[in-house]
């Protein structure tokens, strides 16, 4: 099995950092990489991620990530979650939410 | 390292899975208002662990932001709540810091140090240290983390 890999691709800086750096104490062993949202596509096709995080999907994102969330799109209070195709949408994420789907997919 | 278990049980202690206190599970507020005249109640007081009060917009981030400063700051006492919640809880936890989504009147004239980030979901925040306002294009989380250094300073030399 190759590495596990989590993308972080959400706005804004300090909502990102915050994201990668409780994924990376909690799942020590899984790279996670942080990228700007406007990179997401191109690392998610170079990288092909166990999991990606943004705030907007886009149809690379679909196609590549095995499993994503769309968090908050819009900072609205809604996102979804994708894990093997099933999609999941869900009012108010909160964070065991985002463990919970790690948990799943890692 | 974050314990997941430990953060679950944290935010599911007094009933609300969504307000939660890290830290000291016993502490009873004390109105900033009314300083005590007991000599031990004063040394107590004196020790008393800086607060956080986290009320931002959406809740997994003021939740990762909260499990972050817990972890990386391990002496600060950091509690949630709800936004709508942020001006009793001012008057409740008495924090030396808060950030939320909007600062209100409450917020400004009775705290210190705090953050308002991402108002109106913008890219800007705007802090106030003491009295000093700093405003940031794009803050960053080592910027949250050195806020709350300085409002630990400022509560420490109190």
């Amino acid at each position: 099995m190759g590495a596990r890999r989590i993308l972080v691709a959400n706005e804004l800086a300090s909502y990102r950092q915050t994201i990668a750096i409780v994924f990376r104490e909690l799942h020590p062993g899984v790279e996670i990489i942080e990228v700007e949202p406007e990179a997401v596509d191109e690392e998610v096709a170079r990288l092909v991620p166990d999991l990606a995080v943004c705030s907007r999907i886009t149809a690379v994102v679909r196609e590549r990530a095995a499993n994503w969330i769309e968090l908050y799109p819009e900072c609205k209070p809604f996102s979804t979650i994708c894990i093997g195709g099933e999609h999941t949408a869900m009012e108010e994420v909160d964070l065991s939410d985002l463990l919970s789907v790690c948990a799943r997919v890692l | 390292m974050l314990e997941s278990e430990a953060f679950v049980s944290t935010t599911a202690e007094s009933g609300s899975k969504h307000e939660a206190t890290r830290g000291d599970r016993n502490f009873v507020p004390k109105p900033s208002d009314n300083p005590s005249r007991d000599p031990a109640a004063e040394a107590a007081s004196a020790h008393r662990r800086p607060r956080v009060l986290m009320a931002n917009e959406p809740r997994a981030y003021r939740e990762g932001i909260a499990a972050v400063i817990s972890q990386l700051r391990p002496e600060v006492e950091v509690k949630t709540v709800e936004p709508n919640a942020l001006d009793t809880s001012i008057e409740r936890f008495s924090p030396d810091m808060v950030i939320c989504s909007k600062a209100t009147d409450a917020l400004k004239g009775g705290v210190r140090v705090w953050v308002e980030l991402y108002p109106e979901n913008a890219a800007y925040s705007v802090a106030s240290i003491g009295g000093r306002r700093m405003e940031y294009t794009e803050i960053q989380l080592p910027d949250l983390l050195s806020i709350v250094d300085k409002a630990e300073e400022l509560a420490g030399a109190n």
